[in-house]
């Protein structure tokens, strides 16, 4: 009964983003005066956009420049400028290293958990809290989900220590009731490395992370449940039909920003889990970048390993940036 | 279960309607609980006196209730101004990056502008490359940002993902309604200000959610641009207060007056902590319930038909 | 118009008459009226800086004396090395900067050479010659070798620029004097130890510790939760690789306690790269794997580590000191031991005088010369006093000749009244004031100078059972001059070996290899790490730090052990 309708529901779906996303009737018009002609009609829109320009120059682009230090030997007096260069120096030390290619594999594994992994699970609270109607259940509950949001990575790796402990931790005694051993050592053990880190992150971002979902949701067009209800659909039709659809170019965006990240693990956190036993899987390229670039000064050493991370997370933003625009036309340019 | 008494208000309920609901409540009231047992242990050493507390075995609930801890951290006028600065670039950092971010997405999201598509590969870039601690300090250094307040508004200006959100969002507005006001004989500005800003209520409510939290919850442009501590905010003095913990395992000690200037600095309790951390955590919890409202169903296209 | 003209004229004549009066009224220890900003990277030393500096009657005073105000930025400890970096970088250090520095071996060092070697500090050469303390900086044997040798006047600069703080105007380094002690290692609690009727000085190999912990495992103790205790547990402040230094002595291949040593043939070594690494390992191997071993001492967090010492959890403590609250407080814990090293000996080896902390003056100060003479004045007598007791007729009394503190102080002091000490007065108290004041301080001789070796060591009563411990537990001095092994690296034709070996972590490789779960993991975990340790180069090392102990045995700390 439902199958029929979706159909429906997806031309409606279809025709309601059609209408949103409809071209400027005059477009063609515009499209054949000259650029500098075009250009000009938009002055006011460039001069919206100037201060994020100015922005993004002085803040961002400035610095960015300045990674070429990746080619050179950095000096105090001399400056970013005037150092003298290195040329590969500093990639053809981090590629002959033989930590380097450990390294790179652990801040995938980590990148992997973190982006893609991870990835759905604020969406599904979202869905979740979302089909909740009683509000002051549903205001109380989602403060409460995005509470964990505030403590800071050291306490939060604190109280993670205390339920973990062997013999004495929380889970260990669980273990022990269930009749296991309940000496398990989970975090001196690298393989459950992965696992922990996971739990942590899902525990503290779950609900910040929903409610950006939860916002978009609020901007599905009714008109759609109510025809999806008329046509028989239940509530998980509904939310499969109606509700993801309408929220599928958040998701689109927000996954391919965070594709980015790949290659990044953050340091504080992976600093705070890490222990001799898991250090095998949790060094990873932020954590290195402390340890041997800032903290012995060798500047242009880190920036490589920093440039290094950023093309790779270029490649990977471009790359699912055309091949999502080919298959559902959500992307950033 | 408990779930049992929040039955959904829908009129017409199936039971695969009512199964989900039940599986829906149950879950979030699990993750609730998860989420909040932690929490709840953070508040009660908070409440505990402080030698007690480092007894161990305080869980959920204070063992010695006292008010000392949170006496003591306000007694230590630091926080008192430190707050003074939080709130201060909370609210002008929000107001400012709301008001550029809107703007830009605003003009990124007219499709005849030319050199939009470069704009926004551009500005992607700069999630992706970051410019190294030494490149950015020398640049803010240059900007005069190093001990100047607006080290913590200017920075975080413009994020990425927020001015993509927003301009997503504006997408999502129908273009009739634009074209209706350009008509009118309204321009660019007017469009933006009459139209679009009044049906982005929800938009506006996310991203200024999260940047203003973004800004209460910074510590690292105090702790990293800052070098004096009268222009902390309260979250540089709260991880002070927490890295002195994590610093003392490495501490090396050569002589006598080291080693009680050090076991002087350490006497910050644990409960002590974790009234610094209630203390500068709930404010911010509060405003949520407040923006929610802005996520209520149906208030964009309600909107539109009004 | 001539009438407003010489009216401003005779104006600006009184003033500077009297500005010149002003300037007859000054003492002779004035310097310069100005504000000297100085940046400090030690620690959590802001944390005991008064919260309005030049308003307490300790600044007051030095301002009345010197006509020097001070500003004193700081970033919180953890990111200390990261803010000196990129200060350094942007050129926006201020007047002054103060870090630590115990020697040439420090993380710091490299970047302050760095900083040195491109002339971001000062030449204070000349400002030595006519100095008051700092002179002496230049007489030979004055500085411990390293810091005259690769700190203050390295052959590759061309000044001095860097000073170290802390020297001691005497050598007393292998005097032991309590007061001045520290006394580090392994705490055992009194009530088991007297329970088990053992004597906790007779634990000396690791035979007789490996039993006493059996012991006190079958001795069924419990703590104050009513959980069976561990034999032993963490450090004090948590868990971290270094712990090993006092539980595994006897098994060092440096009786020094250094990850290099020198084997019989007279061959430098890396402990990884001897027997001994197997012995360390399998000795904690087996603590662990007995349940003698509170599994998580290597890694608790400071917080939990606390508190299982403090609810008693921990038989033994991994590692307290005497001035650290749980142990003076009360007499719950004795030290233990010391265990011997390899040689059968367990003295304290010391390379003779040792600095802490350093300083430098930034290139682009004004008048640098004026800086200098202030941090100089503050190290003469008059300044140390007024640093360290605060205000004459106010925190102290001289008593023949040496500074008394004021019974109020004292009161102050015992009932560790931090506010009082830091805002209310300044001085630096011997660390339990404003630190800043200890810190920068050098050629120091507290008990010839003021009598005590510290403000109220006599007649305090915080700390006395601290010294009483020091006094109880003495152990002998023995001096072996030279630099680690490992600060060789730093030689310039080493660069790329310091790179590699940055990399490694012997103590962690260690822990890594004593939580391994068989004998072959442990075996491919240490034989990885000599892998590594021969393609970063250390032959290298071996051969450069051979050919300078046969050139000059002093220079390089090493204990040949036949």
């Amino acid at each position: 009964m439902c199958a029929t309708t979706c159909d429906k529901i997806e031309n409606l779906q279809r025709e309601s983003s059609m209408r949103k996303g409809k071209q400027n009737p005059s477009g063609i018009t515009i499209r054949t005066k000259p650029l500098w002609k075009r250009m000009l009609s938009c002055w006011p829109l460039y001069l919206m956009l100037l201060p994020a320009i100015v922005y993004y120059i002085l803040i961002c682009y400035v610095p960015i420049a300045g990674n070429v230090l990746a080619f050179k030997d950095y000096s105090f007096r001399k400056g970013i400028w005037g150092s003298p260069w290195v040329g590969m120096k500093y990639f053809n030390m981090f590629f002959s290293s033989y930590d380097c290619w450990r390294l790179i594999r652990n801040t995938l594994h980590i990148g992997f958990i973190k982006c893609i992994l991870e990835f759905p699970f604020a969406i599904l609270l979202a869905l979740l809290l979302n089909e909740i109607r009683a509000e002051k259940f549903k205001k109380v509950t989602q403060t409460i989900t995005y509470l964990p949001h505030f403590l800071s990575s050291v306490i939060i790796v604190t109280m993670l220590q205390r339920i973990l402990a062997p013999n004495t931790g929380v889970l260990n005694q669980i273990i022990k009731a269930l009749g296991g051993g309940g000496d398990t050592f989970f975090l001196m053990q690298s393989g459950y490395f992965h696992r922990i880190l996971f739990t942590m992150d899902i525990w503290r971002n779950i609900g910040w992370d929903s409610i950006i979902y939860l916002a978009a949701i609020s901007g599905v067009d009714q008109e759609l449940y109510e025809a999806a209800s008329m046509d028989g659909c239940n509530r998980l039709g509904q939310c499969w039909h109606v509700t993801l659809p309408g929220i599928r170019g958040t998701i689109g965006l927000l996954f391919i920003m965070g594709v980015g990240g790949l290659l990044s693990s953050g340091f504080e956190q992976m600093w705070l889990l890490r222990t001799p036993g898991n250090m095998a899987v949790a060094d990873t390229l932020d954590v290195y970048v402390v340890r041997i670039g800032l903290q012995n000064g060798q500047f242009g050493y880190a920036s490589a390993i920093g440039l290094i991370q950023g093309l790779v997370g270029l490649v990977l933003v471009v790359a699912t940036n055309s091949i999502s625009k080919k298959f559902t036309e959500v992307a950033l340019w | 279960m408990e779930s049992q008494h929040h039955k959904p208000m829908k009129v017409r309920s199936t039971p695969a309607d009512k199964a989900v609901s039940v599986v829906t409540y149950v879950i979030v009231i699990a993750l609730c609980l998860v989420i909040l047992l932690p929490c709840l242990n953070v508040l009660a050493l908070s409440f505990n006196d402080g030698k007690d507390a480092a007894r161990g075995g305080v869980y959920f609930f204070p063992r010695m209730f006292t008010l000392m801890n949170y006496k003591e951290v306000f007694q230590d006028g630091s926080i008192i101004s430190a707050y003074r600065i939080t709130l201060a670039r909370t609210f002008i950092g929000t107001f400012l990056s709301l008001a550029v971010t809107s703007f830009a997405a605003f003009a990124l999201n007219q499709k005849e502008l030319p050199g939009r598509g470069i704009i926004i590969f551009a500005i992607t870039f700069t999630m992706l490359f970051g410019g190294g601690t030494i490149p950015t300090y020398v640049q803010y250094s240059r900007l005069g940002l190093i001990d100047n307040f607006w080290v913590y508004v200017i920075p975080s200006l413009v994020s990425v993902t927020y001015l993509i959100m927003m301009r997503s969002f504006f997408d999502g507005i129908p273009y009739e309604l634009q074209e209706a006001a350009k008509l009118d004989g309204c321009g660019y500005f007017g469009t933006f200000f009459r139209v679009m800003l009044p049906l982005s209520k929800p938009v506006l409510a996310v991203v200024g959610l999260y940047t203003a939290v973004n800004h209460w919850n910074d510590w690292f442009a105090g702790a990293f641009y800052m070098t004096s501590s009268k222009l902390w905010p309260v979250q540089t003095v709260l991880q002070q207060m927490l890295s002195r913990a994590m610093s003392a395992s490495t501490q090396q000690t050569e002589n006598v007056a080291a080693a009680i200037a050090a076991s002087q600095s350490s006497v910050t309790t644990d409960s002590l902590k974790m009234a610094a951390v209630v203390i500068t955590t709930a404010p911010i919890l509060c405003v949520y319930p407040f923006v929610q409202k802005y996520f209520a169903k149906g208030t964009l296209i309600g909107a539109v038909k009004g | 118009m001539k009438r407003i003209l010489s009216l401003v004229l005779s104006l600006l004549m009184v003033l500077s008459c009297m500005s010149f009066a002003a300037a007859e009224d000054h003492p002779d220890t004035w310097i310069a009226d100005r504000t000297i900003r100085v940046q400090v990277y030690v620690d959590d030393i802001g944390y005991s800086l008064p919260k309005d500096l030049n308003e307490t009657p300790v600044m007051k005073k030095i301002t009345e004396l010197t006509g020097i105000k001070l500003e004193i930025g700081y970033t919180p400890g953890d990111s200390d090395s990261k803010t000196l970096a990129a200060q350094l970088a942007a050129g926006k250090i201020p007047d002054a900067i103060f870090c630590y520095l115990n020697n040439s071996t420090r993380k710091e060092f490299p970047i302050l050479l760095k900083a040195a070697r491109e002339g971001m500090f000062a030449d204070v050469t000349e400002f030595m010659k006519n100095s008051k303390v700092y002179k002496k900086y230049m007489e030979e044997g004055y500085l411990p070798g390293d810091a005259y040798t690769n700190i203050t006047f390295r052959d590759d600069l061309d000044g001095a620029y860097i000073m170290q703080l802390a020297i001691p105007a005497v050598d007393r380094s292998t005097e032991y004097i309590p007061e001045d002690e520290y006394v580090g290692g392994l705490y055992i609690q009194k009530s088991i130890a007297d329970a088990l009727g053992v004597d906790t000085r007779a634990i000396n190999t690791q035979d007789q510790l490996y039993d006493l912990l059996v012991k006190i495992k079958e001795g069924g103790f419990t703590d104050d939760n009513g959980n069976p205790v561990y034999p032993i547990g963490p450090k004090y402040w948590g868990g971290s690789v270094d712990s090993l230094q006092y539980l595994v002595t006897g098994l060092n291949f440096s009786p020094l306690g250094s990850d290099y040593g020198m084997d019989a043939e007279g061959h430098v070594k890396h402990e990884a790269e001897t027997e001994f690494v197997y012995e360390k390992i399998n000795f904690v191997r087996k603590l662990l794997a007995e349940g003698l071993m509170n599994p998580e001492y290597f890694t608790m967090d400071a917080t939990r580590a606390e508190e299982v010492s403090k609810t008693r959890n921990s038989a033994i403590l991994g590692d307290v000191h005497n001035y650290v609250d749980i142990i003076y407080d009360s007499d719950t814990y004795v030290p233990l031991g010391p265990l011997n090293d390899r040689t059968g000996k367990n003295p304290e080896y010391t390379s003779g005088k040792g600095g802490y902390g350093a300083w430098a003056i930034s290139a682009d100060a004004e008048k640098p010369e004026e800086i200098f003479a202030f941090f100089d004045w503050l190290s003469t007598y008059e300044g140390q006093l007024i640093s360290m007791y605060g205000v004459e007729g106010l925190t102290y009394n001289m008593v023949d000749g040496k500074p008394v503190l004021t019974d109020e102080a004292m009161e102050k002091l015992n009932s560790n009244d931090q506010d009082w000490m830091i805002n209310e007065i300044g001085a630096g108290f011997g660390g339990s004031g404003c630190y800043f004041f200890e810190f920068a301080l050098t050629d120091r001789d507290n008990q010839a100078n003021f009598g005590e070796s510290r403000p109220g060591a006599t007649g305090g009563t915080t700390f006395a059972r601290a010294v009483d411990i020091a006094r109880d537990y003495p152990v002998e001095k023995v001096l072996v001059p030279g630099l680690d092994i490992s600060a060789y690296l730093s030689d310039e034709s080493l660069a790329d070996v310091k790179a590699n070996m940055d990399l490694l972590n012997y103590d962690e490789m260690l822990v890594q290899a004593m939580y391994a779960q068989s004998d072959d993991e442990v075996t491919a975990i240490v034989e990885s790490f000599r892998q590594q340790l021969k393609s970063a180069g250390i032959d290298r090392l071996y051969e450069h730090v051979e050919k300078l102990y046969a050139e000059n045995p002093s220079a390089v700390q090493i204990l040949k052990v036949d």
